[in-house]
């Protein structure tokens, strides 16, 4: 498992998202149910854990590994 | 006027249950105990009635617990107990018709004072996002709401040390103005916490209490102050009508209220009259009371004032009621008390045996009704519960019980 996932994962689990419900095809909104002020959390926690702002877009509703993706990039151009 | 009582759910310093919160007012066991949550040692509050052996994972959906605070905590596990209790049946709810009049006097401190610490030590963009929904009063309104999907006319309440029966009265009255068939009413507080107990300080009324003999003497004349404590009590009320035809049963009927309020903290004609509408809706003379469960909150003028109203009214009886505080096994819990003296009233009628006052042999000089200084075997008809808020706002609530 990636930093990433591993974070945002760790994350999920203290908002009491069950760690079997956390999938990296799981989706933010459809799945995992999310509101807007949980996806701000993980937000935090990502910030926290790699000094990036991310913001989750809901009207796309995307799964973890989009997210990931998401950071993963963001952390590529942040050191590039 | 008539109201049922049909489940009850209660979390303080004595326990986390009915059961566990009847056998300590029965034994005599206070829950008062010194503040471990934060450092006291500079700190003016030291001790406090504090729910220890409560655990939000334990009794709370998963969900709810990081973006909710201790006092919405405690209303969502004692609203579970009251609505399982009264064997309310979802899927055969009128949701619709189904409220919620909660008090809480300070909102939630917990997830508010993280939030601080974030906004000066990691700047504004690291705060928390409940640091708004999680702390308003009105929260654990809004997150029974959501976990039971209620959307019947429902109401916060703010006042004071009377905020918890307050919101009773008015649920009641929700109730026989035909708004909702089913509400929750109560309250909920957790002010124990360092800028939390800081404020209450501030009133002036906090006892200054040594943590190695932590007590709360609610009658005493040693202290002069009230003891802080935390917790939340909820009731199931439901009309006669909606009772019946849900084929449910009741603990108690509601059959009398009033709110009134005096002009300040030693004024008493108006908490005499509150008493005396309560009874007058309830049909019913002095006589009938059987006992009281008090504001008595050691504070001196509140004393005072309190029982001027009840000499006043009940002097002239044959047999005045015997006078209880239960504030000493659990501290003051503002929103949470109230329905919480209505829990005990309960208890007192299920077991036949009145919870003392505990450290009442040492009562101030100017209490003339007789005080339960021991657990006292009656089983009372009718029970009066008194409330009274700092600036003088009364409450008065009369239960009834068929044994």
């Amino acid at each position: 498992m990636s930093d990433v996932m591993s974070v945002i994962r760790q994350s999920l689990i203290d908002l009491g998202i069950p760690a079997h419900e956390i999938t990296s095809q799981a989706r933010v909104q459809g799945d995992l149910r999310l509101d807007s002020t949980e996806a701000v959390q993980v937000s935090l926690d990502l910030k926290k854990a790699f000094d990036l702002s991310i913001k989750i877009d809901f009207s796309t509703d995307p799964m973890l590994t989009d997210l990931v993706r998401l950071v993963e990039l963001q952390l590529v151009v942040k050191t590039a | 006027m008539r109201i049922s009582i049909t489940g009850c759910g209660i979390v303080n310093a004595c326990g986390n249950d009915y059961q566990a919160v009847a056998q300590s007012l029965l034994s005599g066991h206070s829950g008062i105990s010194a503040i471990r949550g934060f450092p006291t040692e500079t700190h003016p509050v030291k001790v406090a009635g504090i729910a220890t052996r409560f655990s939000a994972h334990d009794a709370v959906h998963p969900r709810f617990v990081a973006k909710t605070d201790r006092f919405t905590h405690f209303a969502l596990a004692a609203s579970e107990a009251a609505m399982m209790g009264a064997g309310i049946e979802m899927k055969l709810l009128d949701r619709s018709r189904a409220g919620i009049w909660f008090g809480n006097n300070s909102g939630g401190w917990d997830i508010c004072e993280r939030g601080f610490k974030e906004f000066y030590r990691q700047g504004v963009e690291m705060i928390n996002p409940w640091q708004a929904t999680a702390w308003f009063p009105a929260a654990p309104q809004g997150f029974v709401s959501i976990r039971y999907e209620l959307t019947g006319c429902s109401k916060s309440f703010v006042a004071d040390r009377a905020t918890g029966l307050v919101a009773v009265i008015h649920g009641a009255r929700s109730l026989m103005r035909g708004e909702n068939d089913l509400v929750l009413a109560g309250g909920t507080e957790a002010p124990v916490t360092s800028f939390g107990a800081t404020c209450y300080y501030e009133t002036g009324e906090v006892a200054d209490v040594d943590p190695a003999r932590p007590v709360y003497r609610t009658l005493g004349n040693d202290v002069g102050g009230l003891v802080l404590g935390e917790g939340a009590a909820v009731l199931t009320l439901e009309t006669t009508q909606a009772l019946l035809r849900r084929q449910g049963s009741s603990l108690a009927d509601i059959v009398g209220v009033a709110i009134t309020t005096d002009p300040g903290a030693v004024g008493y004609v108006r908490l005499a009259y509150a008493i005396r509408q309560a009874l007058a809706q309830a049909q019913l003379t002095p006589e009938a009371i059987d006992i009281v469960f008090g504001e008595g909150n050691g504070i001196v003028s509140c004393n005072a004032a309190e029982e001027a109203a009840l000499w006043e009214v009940f002097s002239a009886t044959k047999n005045p009621p015997l006078y209880t505080s239960i504030k000493g096994y659990t501290g003051h819990m503002y929103g949470g008390s109230g329905a919480t003296e209505m829990i005990a009233a309960l208890i007192a009628a299920q077991y036949g045996k009145v919870p003392a006052t505990l450290h009442a042999e040492k009562a101030q000089p100017f209490w003339r009704l007789p005080i339960a200084t021991e657990v006292t075997t009656l089983k009372p008809r009718h029970a009066l519960i008194i409330a009274r808020a700092r600036e003088g706002v009364n409450a008065a609530l009369i239960l009834q019980f068929s044994h």
